[in-house]
């Protein structure tokens, strides 16, 4: 069975919006919203601390199952592995990555090593930081805190679709070492309000590659946040309208 | 060529494999099916690859690991172990393979059947944790909606005689869950479409060559 018409348009009209956002960017001072979030602001703080201290962070990229090739959740999350490497290149501890797809793995990699030759440090990069552990939900949180038993990290930033076994890093973990939480899945979210330190609720999963890029590289707004704040205001307006049409009826 | 341009040239035609995907959704035609279907073969084919390899890199690195003594020594050995133990009476018994096959599936079950109470205690002290800590409005508020919605949602205000006007204000309660559910998954929904586009055309590529 073809998806609907109407996917079709949406994705033309979000092509569009992008393309529009693209050439009106330099032009008009478009305001993104995600820059005031109180969890981003804290990350950027947590990221730049770890730096000073000279203490490694964990990154892990989390695909939703082998079944679907590369989630957009994992999509985010290699993004933001690239970003990390890049801001930690010159730093005492490069970020441990570990992540739980095929796939994932061969993208991340590469991210990573992206990240340290726009930092100009390539020579820097080191097969080990990044670490491929198990693939079914429970086995590689199994797997990954395995890995992680010896060595103390200033945080945990997990991206992905994690479910209900994120719960598993609190236990294991010591008390200093942060949790951040962004995914996909409802489940994951929910537990990550009461097991880690901070959580990215919705469609802030997506401002990570942003929030997590050096300091240097926010002068411009990035237009797909641009296009997801418009895309969100057209939603609501749209179902204001809906709402409005069902009460006059 | 220069490594530059045969990026640029391959990442052309991974966009335009992605928008022929794309396009092919909406086509009935049994060519571009058959194209898709195909494609769809390659791809299982070359994510099965990159598994494989993936496991590859994983038994190195408990190698290195036990080399180097980095990490785990106990964790590096005994995955290593496990893994060659498998491997090997694995390959050499090809036929009981399905016996294999159950057994480290009975051995992985009871593991994470014990992960998943350890998960359901977590959870619990999370909850412990989250009503004693008084400095996040969103935990706090979390943790009484949860509250709240088991209570309603129990059926315990079937019990008891309310006031109609009272009963439509608690029906109108239990749907706003839904409600936020549908925000979560809209703002979810409209990051997954502008990441695919970003992907489809050209904007973001996780692999080497994007962004000079």
């Amino acid at each position: 069975m073809n998806p609907s018409r109407f996917g079709l348009i949406l994705i033309i009209a979000t092509l569009l919006i992008y393309g529009l956002c693209l050439f009106l960017r330099n032009k008009i001072k478009l305001l993104p919203l995600y820059k005031n979030d109180s969890n981003s602001k804290k990350l950027q703080l947590s990221l730049s601390r770890s730096i000073e201290e000279g203490k490694p962070i964990h990154l892990d990229v989390l695909n939703r199952d082998e079944s679907q090739l590369i989630a957009p959740s994992a999509l985010v999350a290699i993004n933001t592995s690239e970003q990390l490497a890049n801001r930690f290149a010159a730093s005492d501890e490069p970020p441990f990555v570990t992540n739980n797809s095929g796939s994932v793995h061969a993208l991340t990699k590469d991210a990573v090593k992206m990240g340290y030759r726009q930092a100009d440090l390539e020579n820097e990069f080191s097969a080990a930081s990044l670490d491929f552990a198990g693939f079914d939900s429970l086995s590689h949180q199994t797997t990954m805190l395995g890995l992680l038993e010896e060595t103390p990290y200033a945080m945990h930033l997990n991206i992905g679709s994690g479910g209900p076994e994120i719960a598993l890093q609190d236990m294991m973990f010591q008390n200093e070492e942060e949790i951040y939480i962004a995914g996909d899945s409802l489940l994951g979210q929910a537990t990550g309000l009461a097991t880690a330190d901070d959580v990215f609720i919705g469609e802030q999963l997506y401002e990570l590659p942003v929030i997590t890029q050096p300091e240097r590289k926010e002068a411009a707004p990035d237009v797909g946040l641009l296009v997801m704040d418009i895309l969100r205001y057209g939603f609501i307006v749209a179902l204001g309208i809906g709402a409005l049409m069902i009460l006059l009826v | 060529m220069d490594l530059s341009s045969k990026n640029k040239r391959l990442t052309v035609l991974a966009g335009l494999i992605g928008i022929f995907f794309l396009i092919s959704a909406y086509s009935d035609q049994p060519a571009v099916r058959t194209a898709r279907t195909m494609l769809i073969h390659w791809a299982s084919l070359v994510a099965a690859v990159l598994l494989f390899i993936a496991i590859i890199d994983f038994v190195i690195a408990r190698i290195r690991g036990i080399k180097d003594h980095t990490g785990s020594f106990i964790y590096n050995l005994i995955s290593l172990l496990i893994f060659l133990i498998v491997f090997f009476y694995g390959f050499s018994n090809q036929a009981g393979a399905s016996s294999v096959q159950s057994t480290v599936f009975m051995i992985q079950s009871s593991v994470e059947s014990v992960m998943t109470g350890l998960i359901c205690l977590v959870m619990i002290y999370g909850i412990y944790r989250v009503a004693r800590s008084q400095r996040s409005l969103l935990k706090s508020s979390f943790l009484f909606s949860t509250i709240f919605f088991l209570v309603l949602y129990s059926g315990f205000f079937s019990f008891l005689k309310l006031p109609a006007f009272l009963s439509k204000i608690i029906d109108f309660i239990r749907i706003l869950p839904v409600g936020g559910l549908y925000g979560l998954l809209i703002g979810i929904a409209i990051g997954a479409l502008v990441t695919g586009i970003r992907v489809l055309f050209f904007g973001d590529h996780p692999y080497q060559g994007h962004k000079s």
